[in-house]
């Protein structure tokens, strides 16, 4: 262990809702609130999590409370699971490590007219084609070379570059959180460096959680919903989980060190060096929105590209088209970025910045912002498991914008660190393991990846779920199990 | 030196690094090794290329991060390892060093995992009597 775990005292407000009074550090404006229960707390309490949250509520601007959901675990700055809410009228910052490294990072599910007694048999074939055909793991590149005028064409527009280039239909992009596209994108703040580290990886998975998943539908839990979603039970659907690659990585780094040092000149000094952060309306702040967005449109290019590859690979193994498999995307949420959002506070309706850091967007029934074939039920909230229990759909609920800001959880959460996890698998075979008690087919490109991912390193989704669920900020609509994975 | 020149160590879902070094030009050389440990399992055999690398930075600690960063940038941009350091200049605030090294292979090379970036979570880099010991962290 780096530090110490510190003791700050949570306050039970109810079973799913703890406080960390504004008085329990100095320097914190508003309370922290953590969305979990008992049972969640008790690894909560190992890391320096809870501190995060408390730092994280002394940042200026912050409106309400600053924010853990129940898979609350120590991040850079914010926690994982963080979310905070800042007004730029009340000189509100902007945080890069609100957003996290790889910018949005996220989720996307793919659906598929297949069941599962179709894909079994085929099963071993298809991890494999999915394995040579999606890039991923250390160094690799994509296949699909992107001039550099295209580059700022992707910047600017995200997915409807890839639609109109033939990677997807239009349909895919309607169904992109935000249409896969944040209005404000600057190419020109973007660094030389950003932009060399975001070459060639347009396409490619990356490598640690990332991963593709063939999944199947295990459990349906709101029939209505998952009509809506076109879910149904023993049907095969697939989960991409990526984010921004090397271009995002290097724009959040850049962005740290630029506000690092213009933290005096605006007068804020913060609890934790990787909390830098500048006002909104700064020139370091609106610079910094200005290449995030264009991260995070690069992002949700680069996960219609590999939906792509996934869709390729599934026509060659079955011999159909994919618009013949039902490959249509579900839904794509960002669980690692900032937007402005519109809230009611105290009878006050006010435009606020949302930092997500491994939290997802859940909007309700009825939002304006969602595609007009899920407004009746409410926005697909895709939450993604270990590789060896379970993934989620939910659906957004008035809960969450009533009060954590339209936002639930992102997935189970590391329990256990890398090393433990290579250690707890010494002599043994992951992949052969969960092949066998499982049925499900791993195939991993590092060495000591796919043992570093196992599903014992990770908090179980079940109750991660149960809690968002109870707490009545999403609700439960379907429940996925994987099948097959590939991993980088 | 009898103890190892590196060793990684639990942080929840990253890596750390602590890393030793009789001189402050033998604790860059061994936190470079370290991190490319991560990267790949073993480097390049070949030192096909040599490349001048040249950092300065405020305090001892943000000279070792800018170190990595740029040792980073060049492999993940253009898959080079190093594996010898010739260091030209090696204070506390300036370093430059010429790094002979190969580029990696993902289709012959067995690779570990992607750093997203070099923090300065919980940094350490401080002399004492044998040397320099430092520490840092890497999202992964």
């Amino acid at each position: 262990m780096v530090e110490r775990t510190t003791h700050i005292r949570l306050e039970k407000i109810d079973d799913y809702r703890w406080r960390i009074p504004k008085d329990s550090v100095p320097g914190m404006r508003v309370d922290g609130l953590i969305i979990a229960d008992e049972k969640l707390l008790q690894d909560v309490a190992k890391d320096q999590a809870v501190q995060q949250v408390a730092n994280v509520a002394c940042l200026p601007g912050i409106v309400k409370y600053s924010l853990a959901m129940p898979d609350i675990h120590w991040g850079y700055g914010f926690c994982i699971g963080g979310v905070a809410a800042m007004d730029s009228k009340a000189g509100g910052v902007i945080s890069p490590g609100g957003v996290g490294y790889d910018i949005n990072c996220g989720v996307r599910l793919v659906r598929t007219r297949l069941t599962v007694d179709e894909v079994r048999p085929k099963l071993k074939t298809l991890v494999a084609t999915l394995f040579n055909e999606v890039p991923c793991g250390v160094g690799v590149s994509g296949d699909i070379r992107v001039s550099p005028q295209d580059e700022r064409r992707v910047m600017v527009q995200g997915p409807r570059w890839a639609v109109e280039h033939g990677y997807g239909a239009p349909e895919d992009v309607t169904h992109t959180e935000a249409q896969g596209c944040l209005e404000g994108a600057d190419p020109d703040a973007v660094s030389e460096r950003a932009m060399q580290r975001g070459k060639n990886q347009l396409g490619t998975l990356g490598s640690g959680n990332h991963f593709l998943e063939v999944q199947m539908v295990e459990e349906i839990f709101d029939d209505e919903a998952a009509r809506v979603f076109g879910l149904e039970p023993g049907q095969v659907t697939v989960m991409i989980h990526s984010g921004s690659r090397g271009f995002g990585y290097q724009v959040c780094d850049d962005s740290l060190a630029l506000m690092g040092r213009a933290m005096a000149k605006h007068g804020i000094s913060v609890p934790d060096r990787q909390l830098a952060c500048a006002p909104i309306e700064s020139e370091e702040g609106q610079a910094y929105l200005g290449a995030m967005r264009c991260a995070a449109n690069y992002a949700w290019t680069n996960r219609q590209l590999l939906m792509h590859l996934g869709r390729q690979s599934f026509e060659r193994v079955f011999q159909r088209s994919w618009q013949e498999l039902g490959m249509e995307l579900v839904y794509d949420v960002a669980h690692n970025i900032a937007k402005f959002e519109p809230y009611d506070v105290d009878g006050q309706q006010r435009l606020l910045c949302i930092h997500r850091k491994g939290a997802t967007r859940a909007f309700p029934a009825g939002h304006p912002e969602l595609p007009e074939d899920y407004r009746a039920v409410g926005q697909p909230v895709i939450i993604p498991g270990d590789m060896g229990r379970n993934s989620y759909v939910l659906a957004g609920s008035d809960g969450a914008m009533l009060e954590t800001f339209g936002t639930v959880c992102h997935g189970a959460g590391r329990v256990m660190s890398r090393t433990q996890a290579v250690k707890e698998a010494a002599g043994r075979s992951i992949e052969r393991e969960l092949e066998e008690t499982r049925g499900v087919i791993v195939m991993g490109r590092g060495f000591r990846g796919v043992a570093e991912e196992q599903p014992k390193a990770y908090k179980d989704v079940n109750d991660v779920v149960h809690v968002v669920h109870q707490a009545g900020l999403a609700r439960k609509v379907a429940k996925l199990r994987p099948l097959g994975v590939i991993k980088g | 030196m009898a103890e190892a020149p590196y060793e990684y160590f639990e942080h929840t879902a990253d890596v750390g690094l602590r890393v030793r070094g009789s001189t402050l030009e033998e604790l860059f050389a061994n936190a470079a090794h370290g991190m490319y440990g991560l990267l790949v399992e073993s480097p390049p055999r070949a030192l096909a290329e040599r490349r001048t690398v040249t950092v300065e930075a405020g305090t001892v600690a943000e000279l070792f991060v800018a170190w990595l960063k740029e040792l980073l940038f060049h492999a993940a941009t253009d898959r080079f390892i190093g594996a010898q350091f010739a260091f030209q200049t090696c204070t506390e605030q300036r370093l430059q060093a010429t790094v002979a090294g190969g580029r990696f292979d993902p289709a012959r090379h067995r690779l570990g995992k992607e750093i997203k970036a070099v923090t300065y979570h919980a940094l350490q880099v401080e002399p004492h009597a044998g040397g320099w010991t430092a520490q840092v962290i890497f999202d992964v």
